[in-house]
């Protein structure tokens, strides 16, 4: 039997069904909100209405009266050290004594049914003792400002980068100052999750998160419990963005199990999920750039400050990236960048898609905008001419040592067709208000925007990013089959489909089983950073590369022969010829768990901010069309189309998915999206009141999808999930600047600023 | 949504069966009572098993029952002008349409209500059952007093809703209308609508922009800086999250030029 060269459907470079693809257009999957346990109790969360205040003392006795409450908890009732936090812990699960946002957790109560939990909550009496709110940033680090946590100032990161001459001058010269609004995740799955205590003292907690092993490791913190005692397991994600990389009711449930003994399910109504995770920073940024009067970059100058609420979160990682990325895909030989993330008693800020980039791209696509007018170049010549390509340097001195086709993406997308021009009597549902309505077109104006952006992928900085695969091989029912199981959590991106058409690929089987993930197999990191297919990825591939060579080690061991290799679901000999089937020689399962590290990344020096701070950077261009109603302030998207580099598309419709949908949501902050925050108080905790983008505001996409493979990476992977969201905004901000006329300086762009 | 602090359920089949007991509320098609906790209701009284005949025609007009539906509203081939229109801007499903009242949507008088929109366009009064004793009488208010602010109205503990009254004077006027929304089915920052009467009166009505109904009358078509200077002086525009006050002063003055235009 000779062989020939096995290609099943599902491998690499395929777009196969998702394996929850069909479950959740058919309204079948099961997302942690509906998890169900036939002997469970329901959990509340009492939260403060203040953004400051002293708690003075909490009642809990007519809240005990009702009936069917089965417990109610307060700080006092935390077992072990009552402090979370990603990189700080300065964050407590049930705030003792004081309260630093609206919306701080203060008390738990269990009880029969969500309503009579809910009614018990409103029987709390919380004595607040109202103090002075830190709510404007730019005056949290002056001496006479309070500080938000008594042990230190509102200080949580300054970052630095000094490069070049630190007295530059160019013949032209061009700064502003911006302002981006605070965008929320908006996932539409809200939070929830499951805690069922195992009569031994631990819990078993399903959750709906982005990250299981850093969640296990807090919620043992509070709990006093060891890992072995408290066990995670993803439920299902209905997006996550960012929003699920903190805590939010995973501790609360694992307490409140504990203390009743009985499953705990907890799940945020759309009002609580908006005071229940992070959001995007809200930023101030001030930006001067200097060039040649032919248009070369000669230095920029960037003081950007993040606002980061009332805990640190993930500001530390926002603020390095917007230092270290702050400026733009560009050569820019002298550089000098503050950026700072400060506390204030608003809303906590933390990681969402994009982190740190998302903000500065508003203003380095508007300055570079604006220099081209003043040195009369075409918008998309300057940023070619000043685009990075491989083997330049960041502004860290970083050498860029993979491509970096700037100037090819943002003159891709200035070739593609652009949308026909408006003439004659318009049909009402093309304009903006659409069916409303609205207008017939007397105000309308057109206008063309463009912006690039880069990105960093995985985690940056020296931070030890790794994932673990495990990857079993046996034979069930006649059958070759693999298993694949990593704590790197689907939180909808895909990653399950890519880890299945890995395990195709590598092992050449075609019935590939993802284990359900939880804590029992080593971290996989979050699902952050645009990182998951690189690093899991990565994991996968190198746990079926050893499973592949222990299998061709017993092969040769039986057979008595040498170099084996796998085809298909065939031991192929040197010449060809086939010499045993897979499953012939899987008489014991085969399995290896494998930790797998991208390249180290290093700390950035905190005098100059040099440093290779970062392992990749992915890179995207969009151009934007838009159509202003300039009497009205209403803005109709008529196209957004993108390049972007991924290195190499292991799975394309996939990737579309993900630039398609990261462009909405950089739309939607340029466009719609902002929470509302005045005087620390949150004004629209709603999807009626914070809008966001839907299928009647998108238009059509045309997307390039260029593959420059990335010689470092896993199968030359990039990333892919947040550079749409980064270039998108700055580009639909750009077009509403050239259809009106009128400087904009701060996103959501909205209907007041287009008309007055 | 469950609402579980409610243990009672009254179908009132007299008026005597609309007196309130403490904790008790008004059902109408419950489409906002059942959107959101009602922590101090305890008992509903349905209004709907009352029987009312949704859209009666008589020489004097339209009279819309208060629990007549927004889909009965519609498919009634008496239905008034901007009926259309203004449920359009409700921004509601049709399975919404069919159990949601008129009176419902007057009696919760947000801003953007499109009920009190359609009856403040066209002169609609409402007809409230005062209670039983106390000396109390029942009256009319037109809509447009009705409602007295975003999500309030002048209507006092006991008194409810029976009908709202559309004039046949205005049943046969021309009219025009348009509605601006942040998102295209976004909730509306102003609903706009315009009416020449038969007789030439000329009424405009700003709903949505202002906290309550502003009604702007002219014996005859205004001109064009007139119509917006009344718009410009008139109070009551307000910044939510989905616009500010100036915003929808200036929306208002080109969205109602519009109308002014296609009315003439």
């Amino acid at each position: 039997m000779t062989s020939t060269e096995t290609r099943m459907a599902g491998r690499l470079g395929d777009s196969p069904l998702r394996p929850d693809g069909t479950l959740k257009v058919t309204g079948e999957f099961a997302y942690s909100s509906d998890l169900w346990h036939d002997d469970m109790v329901w959990g509340v969360t009492l939260r403060s209405p203040h953004p400051s205040a002293r708690i003075r003392a909490i009642d809990l006795t007519d809240a005990l009266r009702v009936p069917g409450v089965s417990a109610i908890l307060t700080a006092k009732d935390v077992p072990g050290e009552n402090a979370v936090g990603l990189e700080h812990l300065d964050t407590p699960a049930l705030a003792d004594g004081v309260v630093r946002y609206q919306g701080e957790p203060v008390a738990l109560v269990a009880a029969d049914h969500p309503e009579t939990a809910r009614r018990a909550a409103a029987r709390i009496v919380v004595d607040y003792e109202v103090l002075p709110a830190v709510t404007d940033p730019r005056t949290a680090l002056d001496p006479d400002t309070p500080w938000v946590h008594a042990d230190h100032d509102n200080l949580v990161r300054d970052l630095r980068i000094r490069r070049g001459d630190p007295s530059p001058t160019a013949p032209v010269v061009v700064s502003l100052d911006f302002e981006v609004g605070m965008q929320d995740q908006a996932f539409l799955g809200p939070e929830s999750g499951l805690a069922v205590p195992d009569g031994e003292g631990g819990v078993d907690l399903y959750v709906a998160t982005q990250w299981l092993h850093v969640d296990q490791g807090q919620v043992c913190r509070v709990l006093g419990l060891p890992p072995e005692q408290v066990r995670l397991t993803l439920a299902g994600v209905g997006g996550a963005f960012g929003g699920r990389e903190d805590l939010s009711m995973h501790v609360h449930a694992c307490l409140l199990a504990l203390h009743t003994g009985k499953p705990v399910k907890m799940s945020y109504a759309r009002d609580e999920s908006f005071f229940g995770h992070v959001h995007r920073h809200p930023a101030w940024l001030r930006y001067e750039f200097g060039a040649r009067e032919t248009g070369e970059l000669v230095y920029a100058k960037a003081d950007i400050l993040f606002d980061g609420g009332a805990y640190a979160s993930s500001t530390p990682a926002v603020v390095g990236n917007g230092g270290t990325l702050g400026l733009g895909p560009y050569r820019i030989p002298n550089v000098h960048v503050d950026a700072r993330g400060v506390y204030t008693n608003n809303p906590t800020c933390g990681a969402m898609r994009g982190f740190g980039c998302v903000q500065a791209a508003f203003a380095h696509e508007a300055l570079m905008d604006e220099l081209a007018d003043r040195i009369g170049m075409d918008r998309v010549e300057i940023r070619a001419l000043n685009g990075m390509v491989e083997g330049d340097l960041t502004i860290t001195g970083q050498v860029v040592d993979s491509a970096a086709p700037v100037a090819e993406l943002i003159r891709t997308v200035r070739d593609l067709p652009l949308p026909a021009e408006p003439a004659g009597e318009r049909d009402i549902r093309e304009l903006p208000g659409g069916a409303s309505n609205t207008t017939h077109g007397e105000g309308v104006r057109r206008g063309i925007g463009y912006a690039v952006t880069y990105k960093n992928v995985g985690f940056s900085e020296g931070f030890d990013d790794y994932s673990t695969a495990r990857v079993r091989l046996e034979v069930v029912g006649g059958e070759p089959v693999a298993t694949v199981h990593t704590a790197a959590a689907e939180v909808g991106q895909g990653l399950i489909t890519i880890e299945q058409q890995i395990c195709r690929t590598e092992l050449g089987v075609e019935q590939v089983v993802v284990h359900p993930k939880d804590t029992t197999v080593g971290s996989g990191g979050s699902t952050s950073a645009s990182r998951q297919t690189y690093v899991t990825g990565g994991a996968v591939k190198a746990a079926c590369e050893a499973v592949r060579a222990s299998v061709l080690r017993r092969a040769s061991e039986a057979l008595g022969r040498a170099e084996l290799r796998l085809d298909g679901e065939k031991i192929v000999a040197a010449g060809g010829e086939v010499v045993a089937s897979l499953a012939e020689v899987l008489t014991d399962p085969v399995e290896e768990t494998v930790e797998w590290r991208h390249r180290p990344t290093y700390p950035i020096d905190p005098e100059t901010g040099q440093g290779n701070a970062h392992v990749q950077y992915a890179f995207s261009a969009h151009r934007a069309v838009v159509d202003v109603d300039v009497e009205l302030g209403l803005v109709k998207v008529v196209a957004l189309d993108t390049a972007q580099d991924v290195g190499r598309a292991l799975n394309p419709d996939a990737v579309v998915g993900q630039i398609q949908g990261g462009s909405a949501q950089g739309m939607g902050l340029a466009l719609m999206e902002e929470i509302v925050v005045q005087d620390g108080i949150v004004k629209n905790p709603s999807f009626t009141d914070y809008l966001i983008p839907t299928i009647l505001d998108m238009p059509p996409m045309q997307v390039k999808v260029l593959e420059y493979a990335d010689p470092h990476a896993p199968y030359g992977v990039r990333g892919v999930g947040e550079p749409p969201t980064i270039s998108s905004g700055p580009a639909v901000a750009a077009a509403i600047r050239a259809a009106t006329g009128k400087p904009l300086r701060r996103v959501p762009v909205r209907p007041e600023h287009i008309t007055f | 949504m469950d609402l579980n602090t409610v243990t009672g359920y009254r179908r009132a089949r007299t008026r005597a069966d609309l007196a309130l007991g403490p904790g008790e509320r008004i059902l109408g098609g419950g489409t906002w009572l059942y959107s959101e906790p009602q922590l101090d209701t305890t008992g509903l009284v349905d209004l709907t098993t009352m029987g009312w005949a949704p859209l009666t025609r008589t020489d004097e007009g339209l009279s819309i029952a208060a629990t007549c539906t927004i889909a009965e509203l519609l498919a009634h081939p008496d239905r008034p002008p901007l009926a259309v229109e203004c449920a359009n801007a409700l921004l509601a499903s049709s399975t919404i349409w069919t159990v949601a009242t008129v009176g419902g949507n007057v009696c919760r008088a947000f801003a953007a209500a499109g009920m009190v929109a359609l009856c403040a366009a066209l002169d609609g009064v409402a007809l409230v059952w005062a209670p039983s004793g106390g000396g109390r009488h029942d009256y009319r208010i037109p809509v447009a007093e009705l409602a007295t602010g975003n999500g309030t109205t002048s209507l006092a503990p006991g008194e409810v809703l029976r009908a709202l009254e559309i004039p046949a004077r205005v049943l046969a006027a021309r009219t025009a209308f348009r509605k601006i929304a942040l998102a295209e089915l976004g909730r509306s920052g102003a609903v706009l609508t315009g009416r020449v009467d038969p007789g030439g009166e000329a009424v405009f009505v700003i709903t949505a922009a202002t906290a309550s109904p502003t009604v702007l009358r002219y014996p005859a078509l205004p001109g064009a800086a007139a119509l917006r200077a009344d718009v410009d002086a008139a109070v009551g525009y307000y910044t939510d999250p989905l616009g500010s006050a100036d915003w929808r002063r200036q929306v208002s003055g080109v969205l109602l030029e519009e109308i002014r235009q296609e009315l003439a």
